[in-house]
């Protein structure tokens, strides 16, 4: 149940590229809106041309980006139904309120008033245009928050209440009961089968499967609630506004160091502001994040500080009074270890699933197959050990995300106090870490692009790292405490030579979306052809 | 309206909504090449200027049907999760060349728009034949699902997913559905060319003879499909004909439309007859051509209505009987009808700011007046 097959690691290994791709494509998609706005807010105060130009090449970009974000987000969709067959269940349960709004209301909404906003920049009054560009970031942001309630409720799948609990005495209880005890022991039982006789996705391919399971989930916006959807929304969105605009900020520092035209420094320094404020907020959001991964994700929460608590983190707990601090607040709190998790899985005692169906829902028994002999706690073991190895790779993409996040801070900080406000002390100590310490390394006039890079390049890196923290540390759970990645899987073998074929199309798409995007920012008369040479 | 109806009749609502744009996509995209090769091989820079047109037609459609097919996607594996389930297993292959399909083409739009003009028209026109491949291999691959649910392979003993290849439904389906989709690009196409300030005539002529030439073959089409349906499927074809073909249809729900639609047929041939004879003499029916790209569609909407509906109250039909729609509908949850409602108004919303930005765009301002 919790090894992974060949054809799973294969999935996960397409997915991943598929998913790490479609972000950077969506954190363009979110970010860039803002560098437009920026600019053409400060177009309309200034009546400054270069500033309407960069809007409207910028604009020309953000459409291809959003094109290409369509693409791979549709292979991303088909990816999950055609690779991961059992994540239907998500879509039909807990996920159909968000993903049927994220397409009917977000997705659709973003599109036209993108198209709009194509057609209206620089010929419809400012005040129209703002309005349009506000309506679809807002609407692609609205957007980013259906989909990460999705992925939240696979971290933190809300409204299962005690379920998880009963097989992992170690996990909590997520939220209120309204999941079917009967209903999950059914569907449970009929996965884990399958998954015993090849792949659990086959159990979906019944005929009868939904008259064999009934009712699962019984309030289907409850997932909208969820306190992880809101803390992970907030601080992905914020990560995907750093990066786009980031992006924008990186292309507009190299620029300036390569042709040492001025134009580029007054375009950058409205993007700084959006930048410096994004990143400051950032960490709070990550610090909620990171409350909710201790209470709801005890397992991932030690595999997350492997690094710091070496070998301790295998035993029963250990002390670390920093992680102890903003984890519980409280420095004195022990961290525990994969022993106690394996401990409290003896609670367990010597019940089998057998047993358990017996009492709770007899008429799953048949589904249970070979499974019914299985003790629960030794199936409760079996997945704490299985995120043991692990955990010092999720625990170094952690490390790499705060220490990026820290720097990421420090920048930000430097940047707000020498050149956006001036503030005594303060301003003083930015000006003389920037031009005693920074200047002479970087050169004095290369300060302001050297820290606007600094502060892209480790958003990417930050926002990399972080979500590989967060989904490989979900192992050995799709949905945490209820389906695991072999459960999930497709009966149809992934090879490898499949894998290697889909990662070659999305390399391809990799490669000519990044040239389309570099045609398209290097041609700002582009929109104006687009939109007809009679104009 | 129980549960299992509403959620068959939103899926074909999504459906339709998403037909309506691609087979203007599809269509647009093949007359595109087409166009394009003649303007090299005649060196005729009217038909250039057209193939131009015909292709920002096709760009500006494009990811507007991209929208739709998410909305259809993710309410079917909503509503429908087992019969999704089974679409991933046992079309699995065809589902995967969509996919390349859809993926090959985004690139492929951006390269032949970018280097129009700037490569040799030869080679030029020789890039044109990936795109349309890979503007065709979408519908290649996901209308084996649509044979999947008219045949089910998937029930066939020691089935395998490549038995889906062999499914006898298709050929005649995939035709049908190509030979539609182009005819119905070029009716559109000339509708939309008529509604510009300056009508170009010679596009005019040309989409609405292409059109009208295409009717002949589509019928023909539709001819050697419905005797596979009959064949295969003797439910739906009753359905379908109903008693003025000596059926006894268990619904009558279908076979009115199904003739209207064919009375549409005749209408459109018609009208497009009447606008491409006057466009022949140097004049524009620009009211007979606008209603040639209406008719199109409506008969498009009508034979895909009567196409999928016919199969209630089955979702997968075989010989007499199938696989019950309320079988397979989700139990799962109990869908808000809140979220239901919610999402139609803002589907229809948006769809209606989509059509006014699209005319201004497309009719008014995106293609060039020459």
């Amino acid at each position: 149940m919790y090894s992974h097959t060949a054809s799973a690691n294969n999935a996960l290994a397409i997915s991943s590229f598929g998913i790490y791709l479609h972000a950077v494509f969506v954190s363009l998609t979110l970010g860039l809106p803002l560098a437009i706005l920026a600019w053409l807010v400060k177009w309309h105060r200034t009546g400054d041309g270069l500033y309407l130009k960069y809007a409207k090449m910028m604009t020309a970009v953000w459409a291809v980006n959003f094109a290409l974000g369509v693409v791979t987000g549709t292979v991303v969709e088909f990816g999950l139904l055609e690779i991961w067959p059992t994540s239907i269940l998500l879509f039909s349960s807990s996920g159909f309120v968000p993903l049927f709004y994220e397409a009917t209301i977000a997705f659709i909404g973003e599109a036209v008033l993108l198209g709009l906003f194509v057609l209206a920049i620089g010929r419809w009054r400012a005040r129209y245009t703002l309005s349009i560009l506000l309506a679809a970031w807002a609407l692609g942001s609205l957007s980013g928050y259906f989909i990460l309630t999705v992925n939240a409720w696979m971290n933190v799948p809300w409204g299962a209440g005690g379920i998880p609990k009963a097989l992992y005495p170690f996990l909590p209880t997520y939220g209120p009961d309204a999941a079917n005890l009967t209903t999950a022991l059914t569907l449970a039982a009929l996965v884990m089968n399958h998954t015993l006789a090849g792949a659990g996705s086959a159990a979906l391919t019944s005929v009868n499967f939904t008259q064999s399971v009934g009712p699962f989930f019984a309030d289907p916006w409850l997932p909208l609630a969820n306190p992880d959807a809101i803390s992970t929304t907030v601080h992905t969105l914020l990560a995907a506004y750093a990066v786009g605009v980031g992006a924008v900020a990186l292309a507009l520092s190299a620029r300036y160091l390569k042709t040492r035209d001025e134009k580029y420094v007054k375009l950058l320094k409205p993007l700084l502001w959006v930048m410096v404020v994004v990143l400051i907020a950032q960490p709070v959001a990550g610090h909620f994040m990171g409350e909710d991964v201790v209470r709801y994700q005890p397992l991932k929460f030690t595999a997350l500080v492997a690094l710091t608590g070496g070998q301790e983190i295998y035993g029963y707990s250990f002390n670390d009074p920093v992680e102890a601090l903003f984890a519980y607040g409280n420095p004195g709190h022990p961290i525990y270890g994969f022993q106690y998790y394996l401990q409290q899985c003896g609670a367990l005692g010597n019940t089998t699933f057998g047993q358990l169906y017996g009492q709770l829902d007899p008429q799953a028994l048949s589904y249970l197959g070979p499974l019914a002999n299985v003790a629960l706690a030794s199936n409760c073991r079996a997945a704490v050990a299985s995120l043991e190895p692990l955990a010092p790779l999720v625990s170094a993409m952690y490390y790499t995300m705060v220490g990026s996040g820290i720097l990421l801070a420090v920048a930000a900080l430097l940047t707000l106090f020498t050149y956006l406000i001036r503030v005594p002390v303060l301003s003083a100590a930015a000006d003389f870490i920037n031009f005693k310490l920074l200047g002479p390394v970087v050169g004095k006039n290369n300060v302001l692009p050297f820290l606007a890079s600094a502060m892209a390049v480790l958003s990417a890196v930050a926002a990399v790292a972080g979500w590989a923290a967060r989904e490989v540390g979900r192992q050995p759970w799709t949905v945490y405490g209820l389906f695991t990645t072999n459960e999930v899987v497709t009966s149809v073998d992934v090879t490898p030579g499949f894998a290697a074929f889909v990662a070659a199309v999305l390399a391809a798409i990799a490669a000519l979306g990044i040239a389309a995007m570099y045609y398209t920012a290097t041609r700002p008369g582009l929109i104006d052809r687009l939109r007809g040479s009679h104009e | 309206m129980n549960s299992a109806y509403l959620s068959f009749v939103l899926l074909g609502f999504f459906l339709e909504m998403h037909l309506v744009f691609v087979n203007v996509i599809i269509g647009a995209a093949i007359l595109t090449v087409v166009v394009r090769y003649l303007a090299y091989r005649r060196n005729d820079e009217r038909l250039d200027g057209l193939a131009r047109d015909m292709f920002r037609l096709m760009v500006a459609t494009d990811l507007f049907a991209g929208v739709w097919a998410t909305i259809l996607t993710v309410y079917m594996a909503s509503a429908f999760p087992s019969m999704t389930a089974i679409f991933t297993r046992a079309d699995f292959y065809p589902i995967a060349i969509a996919l390349v399909g859809i993926v090959a083409s985004i690139p492929l739009i951006a390269a032949y728009w970018h280097l129009w003009g700037r490569i040799g028209p030869r080679a030029h026109s020789a890039l044109g034949i990936p795109l349309a491949a890979s503007v065709l291999l979408v519908p290649i691959g996901f209308r084996y699902l649509f044979a999947e649910l008219n045949n089910p392979q998937f029930l066939n003993p020691g089935f395998e997913p490549i038995d889906a290849f062999a499914n006898p439904l298709y050929p005649p389906l995939i035709a049908h559905t190509i030979i539609g989709a182009v005819d119905i690009g070029a009716f559109v196409l000339a509708a939309v060319l008529v509604a510009r300030k300056e009508a170009g005539l010679e596009g005019i002529k040309m989409s609405l003879g292409v059109g009208l030439a295409l009717l002949v073959p589509q019928a023909v089409a539709g001819g050697y499909y419905f005797a596979v349906l009959e064949r295969y499927d003797p439910y739906i074809a009753a359905n379908i004909a109903g008693p003025l073909l000596g059926y006894d249809p268990p619904s009558a729900l279908f076979y009115p439309a199904f003739y209207a639609a064919l009375a549409l047929v005749v209408a459109l041939g018609a009208v497009a007859l009447y606008a491409f004879y006057e466009a022949l003499r140097g004049r524009v029916a620009k009211l007979a051509t606008v209603a040639a790209g209406v008719l199109a569609e409506a008969v498009m909407v009508l034979m895909e209505y009567v196409n999928d509906g016919a199969r209630y109250p089955y979702m997968f039909v075989s010989g007499g009987g199938g696989i019950p729609v309320a079988q397979l509908v989700n139990q799962l949850i109990e869908m808000p009808p809140a979220t239901i409602y919610t999402a139609l108004a803002s589907t229809l919303f948006f769809t209606a700011l989509f059509s006014i930005a699209f005319y201004y765009a497309v009719v008014r301002r995106l293609l060039p007046e020459d």
